[in-house]
């Protein structure tokens, strides 16, 4: 009974949701139709359709995706593997944490594309400029997190940890780490979307490849439907990483750790 | 007053002794390299400050304690009085200022390995990220052992703290009973030479509390193992121990200590445990020093 009634609601959300979406583009089209802008200035529902499949079928859209992901794929993982490390070496060693540890809360004010001249300066206008902003983007959220998540570890597990004779890299790996778990993933998760923000900022300041260089195209090329079709390539990257990776690792932690509805 | 005894746990309290644990029954099955002869801890002159705000505050002073094989042994004192520090300091999680703790083994390399003497906390020490088997396991897998092995020795201690169809149980869907007997396991399963307890029963009901007393008591009479056991209810050690220490506090100094002869199961009707009641309680109104001391009253009736 109840299962029969919450499919409904089910299908009531999403038709409500499709039907917005139909209501959307009905506007659109209306606007459109109009015509109290020119279409370089308002582009159409069709064009902006037509762009976005030229662009898929010419493999542009493609290769201007793989670039962009290829280089957050390096940027962000230098940032996880070394925003971790330094997370848990803040958040265990004080000396660190009185010295480092007020750097980077400093750091993290900074916008992480103000660190754009500076890479540009020492690598040149390469994607090694790109890669560093980028890194410089998520770096900082992932280690701050990190080292909030140890800090607030209930130091009774380490008590017993340690009683039953785990040190060093065991007590890291199998107490520190799961124990710091959720705090880090909402970290990754932050820093996945300053690392995005970041390589896009890069990407369209100069000439690169890369999805943010599409963008840019379409703007040089007066190509509205160009710029809107990009700019839906982006979205649903967006869409793709925060809801079906980073908030199914949540839910998945926050139910094994029992920190869920109960 | 206990109705639900439906299993071998049939000690109730209330019937007066009828099996006594000697020491000579308690060694059959403590671990092989455990010397029978030779105390299983020895803490010598043992002292210990701590920095705070500015002040040195003195938490123990010159504790001389030693245990024998097979002994269930109380610290009970009020809070701040040091019982937890010194645990922590036998347990190898401190180091004392001064003073040494010697374990059963001469030699010096085995004396080192704290994780001979397992602690087991008031609050819940359980790692949440993991099943309860998982939970039990922990140390076995940071020993090496292979799977078989650790699957049996988990399976064996589960089964004694009777939690065997829980195995693959989250720790957040356990009562707070059922978490303790899983830490209980959990230490347990290493079969370590000395059981180091802080107020474990301290968070459970009344009701809750009665069935570890039993269970713990079970699980002595079986494996033997040597238990030092903190509390600041003076009824919870004279129902469990064979001896009990009286800790004053500031700073923390053993006062003076007792021994409870009677067997087991044991009820506070008893006239024996009684009058050790009164005795032990006298020890603390005398020092001025009752503070959270349960059954503290001379006067109270319990029961």
């Amino acid at each position: 009974m109840l299962e029969i009634s919450r499919g409904g609601l089910l299908m009531n959300k999403f038709t409500r949701r499709l039907l917005f979406y139909l209501g959307m583009i009905g506007l659109w089209s209306l606007v459109v139709a109009v015509k109290i802008w020119p279409e370089y200035i308002f582009p159409s529902p069709w064009g902006v359709l037509s762009s976005f499949t030229d662009g898929i079928r010419d493999y542009t859209f493609i290769n201007g995706t793989l670039i962009s992901l290829k280089r957050i794929a390096i940027g962000y993982g230098i940032s996880v593997l070394f925003g971790m490390l330094l997370g848990f070496a803040i958040g265990r060693i004080g000396i660190l944490e009185e010295t480092v540890g007020s750097v980077l809360v400093g750091l993290q004010t900074l916008p992480s594309v103000c660190w754009l001249p500076l890479s540009i300066l020492w690598f040149g206008l390469n994607e090694k400029a790109i890669i560093f902003v980028v890194i410089m983007g998520a770096l900082l959220a992932i280690t701050i997190s990190t080292d909030s998540g140890v800090k607030q570890i209930p130091p009774i597990y380490i008590k017993a940890g340690r009683n039953m004779g785990a040190k060093g890299m065991t007590l890291l790996t199998t107490i520190l780490l799961p124990a710091a778990l959720p705090a880090i993933i909402a970290g990754l998760k932050q820093g996945w979307s300053f690392a995005w923000r970041s390589l896009m900022a890069g990407e369209l300041l100069y000439v690169s490849l890369g999805l943010g260089q599409l963008l840019m195209m379409g703007r040089e090329l007066n190509d509205m439907n160009r710029v809107i079709a990009v700019m839906l390539v982006l979205i649903l990257i967006g869409v793709t990483f925060d809801r079906l990776i980073f908030t199914k690792l949540e839910a998945a932690i926050r139910e094994r750790c029992g920190l869920g509805n109960n | 007053m206990t109705t639900s005894s439906s299993n071998e746990l049939e000690l109730t309290i209330g019937n007066l002794p009828s099996k006594v644990i000697g020491h000579e029954e308690a060694f059959k099955n403590i671990a092989t390299r455990t010397n029978r002869f030779r105390p299983i801890l020895s803490v010598k002159k043992v002292s210990k400050s701590f920095g705070v705000a500015g002040k040195r505050i003195q938490a123990i002073k010159d504790i001389d304690l030693v245990i024998n094989p097979g002994e269930l042994v109380s610290l009970v004192g009020p809070s701040g009085c040091g019982k937890s520090t010194l645990l922590n300091i036998i347990a190898g999680l401190e180091k004392p200022d001064f003073g040494e703790i010697l374990g059963n083994q001469i030699n010096e390399k085995v004396q080192s390995v704290f994780t001979e003497r397992l602690l087991i906390f008031q609050e819940a020490s359980l790692f949440p990220w993991l099943t309860v088997y998982d939970n039990v396991a922990y140390g076995l897998k940071i020993r090496k052992f292979t799977k078989e092995k650790c699957r049996l020795m988990v399976e064996k201690y589960l089964a004694l703290v009777q939690l065997s169809q829980f195995m693959e149980a989250c720790i957040h869907q356990l009562s707070g009973g059922m978490k303790q007997r899983v830490a209980l396991a959990r230490a347990l399963v290493l079969e370590p030479e000395l059981l180091l307890m802080d107020e474990p029963f301290t968070a459970l009901d009344v009701q809750t509390r009665q069935d570890m007393y039993r269970l713990l008591l079970k699980i002595r009479e079986e494996t033997g193992i040597t238990i030092l056991f903190i509390t600041h209810n003076v009824e919870e050690a004279l129902l469990l121990s064979n001896r009990i220490v009286v800790m004053r506090s500031r700073p923390g100094q053993i006062k003076r200590e007792f021994t409870v002869g009677a067997g087991y199961p044991r009820a506070m009707e008893h006239s024996g445990l009684k009058q050790l009641r009164l005795e032990i309680v006298k020890e603390f109104i005398e020092a001025g020093d009752v503070g959270d001391i349960q059954g503290g009253s001379p006067h109270e009736q319990v029961y």
